[in-house]
């Protein structure tokens, strides 16, 4: 498998029209592209950076997508559009709970810093993958890193949840020691941990169906 | 989940006669920001307690913030500031290691979880 994510960032100058008419042309468009597994759906309140449109496609092989990423990226092109940010990579490995529904559909992209020793990465993915044994809430989980990517910045890790709700992910996701007493350390610059110095893209948005089960390899939903 | 205490915990190993001047540098420059940014002054350890001229010092300084979100609060506040991080790094030259940890009291780890 092949995943390929695209953050829109509206023009402040696009109105509702605007916004509405482009998430059309780009849900028409994208079924098009042969996608195994396709989500295009506005962001959420309460995403940081997070942009307005969210964009995940899987396609089955890397090959498969190339085709594809072009004709993506000339469509999510548009004088609405302020900034992309996005990422392609091989998914790691998803973990679940079978039986949980899930709403919403979260991503992070972040930045390691270059020149973080290979060791210390591996802590720090460690601790990130530690979270969803503590809170409840992320029903399905996986943590890849970034092949190729889009926008400002060079993003080398997607960290990408299933939540049972809005309310948990804006507020069990915080509060759980797990997150602010273990896992931000990594974040915060003034933790000699810290690796992640640029500003992250936290972003999520309604889920219909599943886009991170093992097993989801269905049929294309959007 | 109620607003229970979380303890900021700054851990500071000296090089051989810099405690002093460490400590007076934080309380002087670091201080005022930190309350600032909601966070309370708890106390400031020294061990042990002498001032060496040829031996490292540790200096234990504990904060205290009100819940989690008030923690996050302040958290994004220091984000927001480069200079924390430059006024860390020009401490280096009195510093051998350092770390900051997050805590609370034993009684509200079970509280802190239930969330």
């Amino acid at each position: 498998m092949y995943n390929v994510t695209r953050v829109v960032h509206f023009d402040a100058t696009a109105d509702l029209s605007d916004r509405a008419e482009y998430t059309e042309n780009v849900r028409l468009a994208v079924k098009e592209l042969g996608a195994r597994r396709r989500l295009v759906s506005p962001t959420l309140p309460g995403v940081i950076n997070g942009g307005d449109l969210l964009v995940h496609l899987r396609f089955a092989s890397a090959d498969e997508a190339a085709g594809a990423i072009e004709t993506l990226d000339a469509t999510l092109g548009s004088p609405v559009v302020a900034r992309l940010d996005g990422v392609q990579y091989h998914p790691g490995r998803a973990e679940s709970r079978p039986d949980a529904s899930r709403t919403v559909y979260r991503v992070l992209l972040l930045r390691v810093a270059p020149g973080t020793p290979e060791a210390t990465i591996e802590r720090f993915e460690r601790d990130l993958l530690k979270m969803p044994g503590y809170i409840e809430s992320i029903v399905s989980w996986r943590l890849s890193r970034v092949e190729d990517s889009v926008g400002p910045t060079a993003w080398t890790h997607v960290w990408e949840q299933e939540f049972s709700d809005h309310a948990s992910l804006m507020g069990q996701y915080l509060d759980h020691p797990i997150h602010w007493g273990v896992v931000d350390r990594w974040f915060d610059p003034e933790c000699t941990e810290v690796v992640v110095r640029d500003r992250v893209c936290h972003t999520f948005c309604a889920l219909d169906g599943a886009v991170l089960d093992p097993g989801s390899d269905g049929a294309p939903s959007d | 989940m109620a607003d229970e205490t979380i303890y900021v915990i700054d851990r500071v190993v000296t090089k051989p006669g810099c405690a002093r001047r460490f400590v007076e540098a934080y309380v002087a420059e670091y201080v005022p920001g930190g309350r600032r940014r909601g966070m309370t002054l708890d106390r400031i350890l020294v061990s042990p307690p002498v001032w060496f001229d040829d031996d490292s010092n540790t200096v234990t300084i504990t904060w205290t913030v009100d819940g989690v979100h008030s923690w996050w609060e302040m958290t994004r506040q220091s984000r927001r500031d480069p200079g924390l991080g430059e006024w860390w790094s020009g401490m280096d030259e009195l510093i051998v290691e350092r770390s900051r940890t997050m805590a609370a009291h034993a009684d509200d780890v079970e509280g802190l979880n239930d969330v």
